[in-house]
Parts: C-alpha cells; sequence; structure tokens
C-alpha cells in the first residue's frame, strides 16, 4: 500500500500496547472484570461465622454468599433465615432491606433515573464514582453497612460494574437486585420520581 | 487559496490531537481508578473477549496520547489520523452494536464529559458525533497536517498522495 503507512501504523499500535502493558503494571490496582467473592472476616468476634464455602471458579461469582457480621442483618424472614443472604438478591428481599433503612444505589443513566427510582435512592454509576459530582453520595456510603445495587435488569452490566468499583475501594457488603428496578416496579413497590 | 487550506488542516490537526488526548487523560488520569472504568465500559459492551478487554483498556489511551503527540508535533501526521480514523470508526460500529441490541450503557468515551451528546447515554446521537469528529480526521489522514508539519510528504503517488503542496519549501527551491 502507501508507502510506510502502514508500517507507522502498526509502529503507534505497538507502542501504545507496550506502554499500556507497561502502565498497567506500573498502577498499584489491577483491573477487576468480575465481581470477587466476598472474603470471610478474619477478626476474632466473627469466628463462629461459618467460613465461607471454597469458590469454585466456575461457579458465577454473584451467587456467593456475603459473611454475616454483627449489625448486618438477614432481612429474610423466619421462614428463610437459614437462606444465606447473597450477592445477587430478588426485589422481596431487597424491600426488606429498604424497609430496614439500608443504602441504595442507582446504577442507571441519569435519565432513567429521573423518571423514576427507588425512594431514596442515590443516583451512582461506575461513570460518577468517585467524581466531584457524587461527592455527596460517596460521603453517605459506609463500609460497615450494606448497600443494595440496581440497575435496569436483564442485559444490565451497570450494578455489577459499580459493584467491582466499590469492592476496590473496599466496601464489601453489597447486594445487587438480580432483575433490578422493572421487577421491583413491576411488584408494585414504591418508587418516586426526580433527582436526588 | 492554498495557504487557506493549510491552515483548516493545520487548525484541524490540532483539534483532533487536543480531542484525542483530552480523552485518554479522562482515560488514564481522572481518577485513580480511571483505568478501570474504561475496562469496565468496554466488557460492558459485549463484544471482546476478557483478555482482549484488558489489552484494548491499556492500550487505547496510550495510542490516543501517542496520536495526539504526533499531530501536534507535526510527524507522521497521516498515519497517527488514519489510526485514529479506524479506532473511531471501530467504535461507532460498536456504539451501533449496542443500540441495536437495546443495551443501556454509558460510553466511557470522554470519561464524565460531554461534547456534543449526553455523556451517560449511548443514543444514536453518538453515531453523529463520531461522524462529526470523523470529518477532521479524515481531513488530516487524505491531506497531511497543514502548516508547521514537520514530515515531508514521502508518498510520490498513491491514494493518500496529499494534492497540496508541502508545507516547507525544500532549501534548494528557496
Amino acid at each position: 500500500m502507501n508507502c510506510l503507512l502502514f508500517q507507522r501504523i502498526l509502529a503507534i499500535v505497538g507502542l501504545g500496547v507496550i506502554i499500556g502493558a507497561a502502565d498497567s503494571w506500573i498502577r498499584p490496582t489491577r483491573i477487576a472484570l468480575n465481581l470477587s467473592a466476598p472474603s470471610a472476616p478474619s477478626d476474632a468476634s466473627s469466628s463462629a461465622t461459618p467460613a465461607a464455602p471454597p469458590v469454585d471458579p466456575t461457579t458465577p461469582p454473584s451467587i456467593t454468599p456475603l459473611p454475616k457480621t454483627d449489625g448486618f442483618r438477614d432481612p429474610l424472614s423466619a421462614a428463610h433465615a437459614d437462606i444465606p443472604l447473597g450477592m445477587m438478591i430478588d426485589s422481596v428481599a431487597a424491600k426488606k432491606l429498604f424497609d430496614d433503612g439500608v443504602i441504595f444505589l442507582d446504577a442507571r443513566i441519569d435519565e432513567e433515573f429521573k423518571a423514576g427510582h427507588i425512594p431514596q435512592a442515590f443516583h451512582l454509576n461506575s461513570s460518577l464514582f468517585n467524581t466531584p459530582a457524587a461527592a455527596n453520595t460517596m460521603k453517605a456510603l459506609d463500609q460497615s453497612q450494606p448497600i443494595v445495587i440496581y440497575c435496569g435488569g436483564g442485559d444490565c452490566d451497570a450494578s455489577t460494574n459499580l459493584a467491582i468499583l466499590l469492592q476496590g475501594a473496599g466496601y464489601t457488603k453489597l447486594h445487587i437486585i438480580q432483575n433490578g428496578f422493572p421487577e421491583w416496579q413491576k411488584l408494585g413497590f414504591p418508587v418516586e420520581k426526580g433527582t436526588k | 487559496m492554498i495557504a487557506l487550506g493549510r491552515l483548516i488542516l493545520f487548525i484541524c490537526r490540532l483539534a483532533v490531537a487536543a480531542l484525542f488526548l483530552f480523552a485518554a487523560y479522562q482515560k488514564l488520569f481522572e481518577s485513580s481508578d480511571a483505568p478501570q472504568k474504561f475496562a469496565l465500559a468496554i466488557n460492558s459492551f459485549k463484544i471482546l473477549p476478557e483478555h482482549l478487554v484488558h489489552l484494548a483498556a491499556g492500550a487505547i489511551p496510550w495510542i490516543e496520547v501517542i496520536c495526539g503527540l504526533l499531530l501536534i508535533v507535526g510527524i507522521w501526521t497521516r498515519a497517527a489520523a488514519s489510526l485514529l480514523a479506524a479506532m473511531l470508526i471501530v467504535f461507532t460500529v460498536a456504539v451501533a452494536s449496542v443500540l441495536l441490541r437495546n443495551m443501556s450503557l454509558t460510553c466511557g468515551c470522554f470519561g464524565k464529559f460531554a461534547l456534543i451528546c449526553p455523556h451517560d447515554k449511548m443514543s444514536w446521537c453518538k453515531i453523529g458525533e463520531n461522524a462529526v469528529i470523523l470529518v477532521p480526521i479524515l481531513l488530516v489522514a487524505c491531506f497531511g497536517g497543514g502548516f508547521l508539519e514537520l514530515e515531508r510528504n514521502t508518498c510520490k503517488t498513491g491514494p493518500l498522495s496529499s494534492p497540496l503542496p508541502p508545507s516547507s519549501p525544500s532549501p534548494s527551491k528557496a
């Protein structure tokens, strides 16, 4: 083809890959694309808590139960009290957490949030995470308290992406509403409009 | 007229360089977890396997940096612009595939900033925005970088040869 054009393009791409690899290697934090399984608490006060089962790499991490710690109540009914609360929860379990005053994070885009969201939920998605625009929301989050995240359900990855960022920042008590806001709305649970 | 053409190419070159350097900055240094956010944004497209997501997330911002710097300095301008054009076309196809699959995603292109379209909403507007950005890139890729281009046009023939005279006269003709 044209003179050195393609050699130059290849040189730029090669240099970019090399610098990118070096940059990734130098940075203190590794890029994660999946949720990591919550680790069992290591302090003595939680020694009575059963150890988390070994994680099968073929099992989606989303179904790994969260370790229960003091102050982290199981919201399920007495009939289901023996079922551990997992990372992925359904809307009914989420409603119980909602009634307990747990913080909810809406990871959808701004337009969807304004059209309707779970009352008192904060709008926070991966692009807003740790930015000045979301400073108030970040301040409201407490690493010792559970957080429920939801997005549009279905193929929506926004909840998982936000959960990965939160895990990287040290938040461990995270729950994701598996079928997201559509199921919450379908079940007739409270919804409010506008911004927060 | 030739001087005006070269001035337009020069402005296009600098504008494209500034745009992609800004985009790269947002992907690399906007916050401590900016690379993580960009990788998640790529992964959400559900187009690439995970190992290629890591590769793309690491390489794309630095390719943008290199191309931006080359365009500013005026070296390898056509190669840099051609590569940016190819990347932008690939991004646009990826955006179109997301829209056709009716997925609700954020772009991750310019961090939390927006050029024409809302920053957190992937829509057909993004296709139009990319088409607008593509125009100056293609101008530079086809006709060179205009004024203050350090690179001499080494191609005498071929489809990408410049119809414009070199940006600086040769010493023998001076």
